[in-house]
């Protein structure tokens, strides 16, 4: 496919069977260790017997035009590359976890095994190279595609409308204004809440605050006295591992 | 920095792994000991990484093992390990041969995680002997590692022992039908051939050969095209099949209906219009008021039924007495609603009831048969039996040369024709290779008809069998038991010889498509990866492993000339392709050009050549013809007031998966599901240990409380309570359901009087208290 310019993902939750095929394919790709996922099916259970609904959600990054994570970040770790989606340069990252808790939908998570901030990155480089993400390459039932945003978009809004006729009257689009736009469109089949998905988000009056003060050369000293620390304190702990290896040799 | 460290230290272990594989002797034993063989890393902060396509060195053709449906697949190499599985977008099951550009290739989620599988360390490596000579659940066998030559030896003398001490129909084969174990059974003279066909779909098997093709049932679902999808506990998308997910997803976005009567909300519920939480076991009563209404209110397919069918006569007469007032009685659903939904059936083509394997038309209760035999009349009075957006014949590549006419055997000893499980009592209408599950413990710990004492068995597990326990005891009374496996399995803590197969994705040959051929096609297996390059590892194929026992064992002539390569060759030239021309092509497909046009049939395989509504070969046998109203055999009471339910998750295949880690992290344990007022009833929050007790045993596993599922029902998955202490990740994580399904005598099962009589009921009650 040609390279896609303003690229977004449609996921359809409202035929997402849950497998977790893409939890499972991204895990594998991206070496994941356990408790640690780019992407996962979250199942959200309401309602009162027999009136259940069981809806799935893909819990991922939404790539947010106003990221909480981006502003939140002291060090510019987190930020936006050239095609608006949200990645992190861990090289300059401290783990501090602020994207971590200050993201609204619960999916950014911190790998202890590589001591690295984990998070979705709608597979930038594959974008990059003019393929799909993987869990677009990958969902068994096909709910998840990958264009321009605008093409999402529509077919997102085309298909809430055929579930709306078919009886979801709350059957809706998500994400074309939440968070100042998302790159990740859903079809929901019933209202955010029974995804526990945040109503109407917007980047908090407090993150903005955080955003504009004139912190960061200030923080970038404190970030390079932090790195310097953490790579003396690597090469110990690399020395350390080679004098074991060694006598286990 | 700390970062790119550590990518180098990652970067030279996967040096070192290429070396090793391309080496093959010299290895790197002390690591693979220590964590196995590891998928190379990659470099955790590089996203380019994810470009398998670009990176890897080799991608290589191959069909998946999971389950039957053959998913053709592509196997990214890099470094000499597989990172990477993706559907082959030009099969049938995993791609859209039609459209493959566009659609891709998928695969299910198990597929994704056979990967971890091949690489698991817990694998078996090597042979083994036991040295514990007591046998029992939670036992150690204590093996010891030994070599092919004596392994074969030891079970070549423990196998014949037996037979010359009790005779030849002492031998038990207990595997999928298999070319080169059903020749060693045959030459040894045993009738004792069991496969796991009754936990299965024996009553879709039945009915199916009765009323239409004469011989075995039909698998692939077109309900793509369907414009009306009605489910009796059939759970297409909960189950992640490739091609039945794919299926109904699309026909839910062209805007078909789905409607789902199930006790429990399945994940096939959850994503239909309407779903019923049916009283268990009275399925049978809602179909057999939807034919009633259908008949009646003439709403069937007249020019199907006219020309297709036999019988419409004798079901209209028949169909009289099941108005939906009765129905609703027995099923607990409104009288409103059934007879709206049997209109809405009949009047939105194409319609289609699919049944698979244990859904409430699988073997679970006793009138599951029927239940069959009423949907299969259905589908064929609104015309879906062959047709578009119904359940299809399929159409696999004929006129192969069979193992039997290429290597023609020397006459083999007359067995004799009672089997340990008495299977040859009651089933006319299934293969003599199948056998049940049900009724081999009896047979074995009663010694009726005779003593069994020596078993062969491959890739079965002890956990497979309905009462579990009762099981192990049978197995533990046998004098000597060889197993083939890639796991060290319960099963295989049973046995006296352990012997090690390849994973799939090491071997080759070729597969149809098996449960989406809508045209005659095949896909091939090559291997992926060799495991054998390593000293640690030592496996052999089963053809071969077969072979070399049956020299030992003194049958050598039997398998004289045997030649799976010739075999394949001879197949495939009869195809007018080759293995060399199957091999080399770019995706790994063959397939029949001429016949990519689906033809329905017109002719079907009974005795009037119709669809036979009023099914006279059941009639012969002394079954009933029609599906009479019969309840399920054993209503919860008193002492045990609960219905039992029995579902799988998508993520893990029957007992296979649970020492896949990956699978396992996202599936690690089984609960017994109940609906939250019944927890409250019984004193039980959710996340509680508690017990659940059938006639048969205990089982002590976690609550789970949900809305979706009745408040009279308990509901476990399948799989989990592994008791080998071999298989590290599965290791008591939670129960085995089938410890609760009581055994059956012969004569119990011969009382039900039931052509299509299955292993795994599921309709006893149960009890739970906190434990």
């Amino acid at each position: 496919m040609p390279k896609v310019n303003d690229p977004a993902m449609l996921v359809d939750q409202s035929l997402c069977v849950g497998c977790d095929a893409c939890t499972v394919a991204c895990k594998l790709i991206y070496d994941l260790p356990w408790g640690v996922n780019h992407t996962k099916i979250d199942t959200i259970e309401t309602g009162t017997f027999p009136d259940v609904s069981m809806n799935n959600k893909k819990r991922a990054c939404q790539h947010c035009k106003d990221a909480s994570c981006v502003a939140a970040c002291p060090t510019g770790a987190c930020h936006k590359n050239d095609m608006d989606l949200t990645v992190i340069n861990n090289d300059i990252c401290i783990e501090c976890n602020y994207c971590v808790t200050n993201c609204p939908f619960g999916a950014i998570r911190f790998n202890r095994s590589t001591g690295h901030i984990a998070k979705c990155t709608m597979c930038a480089s594959r974008i990059e190279e003019g393929r799909q993400p993987f869990c677009a390459e990958v969902c068994t039932s096909r709910i998840i595609k990958f264009g321009e945003r605008d093409e999402m978009l529509r077919k997102g809004l085309e298909r809430a409308e055929k579930l709306r006729e078919q009886g979801y009257e709350e059957a809706r689009v998500y994400g074309e204004r939440e968070m100042g736009g998302l790159r990740v469109i859903s079809v929901l089949s019933d209202s955010p809440e029974k995804y526990e998905l945040p109503v109407d988000p917007q980047l908090s009056a407090g993150l903005k605050l955080w955003k504009s003060l004139p912190l960061t050369p200030a923080i970038l000293v404190v970030a390079g006295v932090l790195l310097g620390f953490n790579y003396f304190k690597s090469q110990k702990v690399q020395d350390k591992l080679k004098e074991v290896q060694k006598s286990k040799k | 920095m700390s970062s790119t460290q550590k990518s180098k230290f990652k970067l030279n272990r996967r040096n070192f792994l290429k070396t090793a594989a391309g080496t093959g002797a010299v290895v790197g034993a002390g690591m693979l000991a220590g964590q196995g063989l590891a998928i190379p890393s990659f470099a955790r902060t590089q996203d380019r990484h994810s470009l398998v396509e670009e990176s890897a060195e080799e991608v290589v053709n191959t069909f998946c093992g999971v389950c039957s449906a053959n998913c053709a697949m592509k196997a990214y190499v890099k470094d000499g390990r597989v990172v990477h599985l993706a559907g082959n977008p030009y099969d049938l099951a995993a791609g859209d041969p039609f459209n493959p550009e566009e659609e891709g290739g998928r695969l299910c989620v198990k597929g994704h995680c056979a990967i971890k599988t091949l690489y698991d360390p817990d694998r078996l490596k090597k042979p083994l002997r036991r040295t514990n000579p007591e046998k029992g659940k939670g036992v150690d066998p204590q093996f010891e590692e030994i070599e092919w030559e004596e392994a074969i030896e030891e079970a070549a003398k423990g196998l014949n022992k037996a037979i010359e001490e009790y005779g030849p129909e002492t031998f038990l084969v207990l595997n999928r039908s298999h070319d080169y174990s059903v020749r060693l059974g045959k030459a040894v003279g045993t009738p004792n051939f069991v496969t796991h066909h009754s936990t299965c779909f024996t009553t879709q098997e039945a009915v199916w050969s009765a009323m239409v093709t004469g011989g075995g049932r039909p698998w692939t679902y077109d309900v793509e095209n369907s414009n009306y999808i009605l489910s009796f506990g059939w759970d297409g998308l909960g189950k992640g099949k490739n091609m039945q997910v794919r299926n109904v997803t699309r026909a839910l976005e062209n805007g078909a209906k789905l409607v789902v009567l199930d006790p429990y909300q399945s994940i096939t519920a959850t994503k239909a219009h309407e779903w019923f939480p049916i009283k268990p076991g009275t399925d049978l009563a809602f179909c057999l008021a939807m034919i009633h209404v259908i008949v009646k209110e003439e709403l069937y397919d007249e020019e199907f039924v006219n020309n297709y069918t036999y019988g419409f006569e004798e079901l209209q007469e028949f169909a009289e007495e099941y108005n939906p007032e009765w129905a609703a009685e027995k099923t607990g659903i409104d009288r409103e609603d059934i007879v709206r939904i049997a209109r809405e059936f009949a009047q939105n083509p194409p319609a289609h009831i699919p049944s698979h394997k244990r859904d409430a038309a699988g073997p679970n209760y006793a009138n599951s048969t029927k239940l069959a035999q009423a949907i299969l009349i259905l589908n064929s009075l609104v015309g879906t039996i062959d047709r578009r957006g119904g359940t299809l014949l399929g159409n696999n590549p004929g006129g192969m040369p069979g193992f039997d006419d290429l290597f023609p055997p020397p006459e083999f000893p007359e067995a004799v024709e009672q089997r340990i499980d008495g299977w040859e009592k009651n089933n006319p209408f299934l293969s003599p290779f199948r056998g049940n599950f049900a009724t081999l413990p009896y047979g074995i710990l009663n010694e009726d008809p005779y003593p069994v004492k020596a078993a062969l068995v491959r890739r079965y597990n002890t956990m497979s069998f309905p009462d579990h326990n009762k099981f192990l005891e049978a197995m533990a009374s046998l004098d000597f038991i060889v197993t083939c496996e890639i796991y060290p399995s319960e099963m295989a803590y049973m046995s006296d010889i352990v012997l090690p197969e390849p994973h799939w994705l090491e071997s080759s040959g070729f597969g149809d498509r098996g449960y989406h051929s809508l045209y005659p096609q095949l896909a091939v297996r090559l291997p992926a990866d060799d495991l054998n390059e390593y000293d640690e590892y030592d496996t052999k194929g089963f053809g071969g492993i077969i072979t070399q026992l049956a020299e030992a064992m003194g049958y050598g002539e039997y398998f004289e000339g045997v030649d799976s390569a010739k075999l394949r060759e001879e197949q495939l030239n009869a195809l007018g392709t080759s293995w060399d021309e199957l091999a080399n092509s770019e995706h790994g497909i063959w397939e029949d050009e001429t016949q990519k046009e689906y033809e329905p049939a017109t002719e079907f395989n009974t005795p009037s050549g119709r669809i036979e509504l009023y099914a006279t070969r059941f009639e012969e046998e002394g079954f009933d013809p029609l599906p009479h109203w019969k309840p399920r055999r054993e209503e919860p009471g008193e002492e045990y007031p609960y219905n039992f339910l029995i579902s799988r998750p998508a993520i893990h295949k029957m007992t296979q998966t649970q020492n896949n880690p990956l699978a396992m992290e996202m599936y690690p344990e089984n609960h017994a599901t109940m609906h939250v007022e019944l927890g409250q009833e019984l004193g039980i929050e959710d996340g509680d240990e508690v017990y659940v007790e059938s006639r048969a045993a205990r089982i002590k596993l976690k609550a789970k409380l949900i809305e979706g599922i009745r408040k009279d029902c308990v509901k476990v998955m399948h799989g989990f309570g592994h008791w080998s202490k071999s298989q590290t990740v599965a290791y008591q994580q939670g129960a085995n359901d089938g410890d609760l399904i009581p055994h059956m005598s012969v004569e119990e099962q011969l009382e039900l009087n039931d052509p299509g009589m299955g292993a795994c009921m599921t309709d006893f009650g149960v009890k739970v208290y906190k434990a």
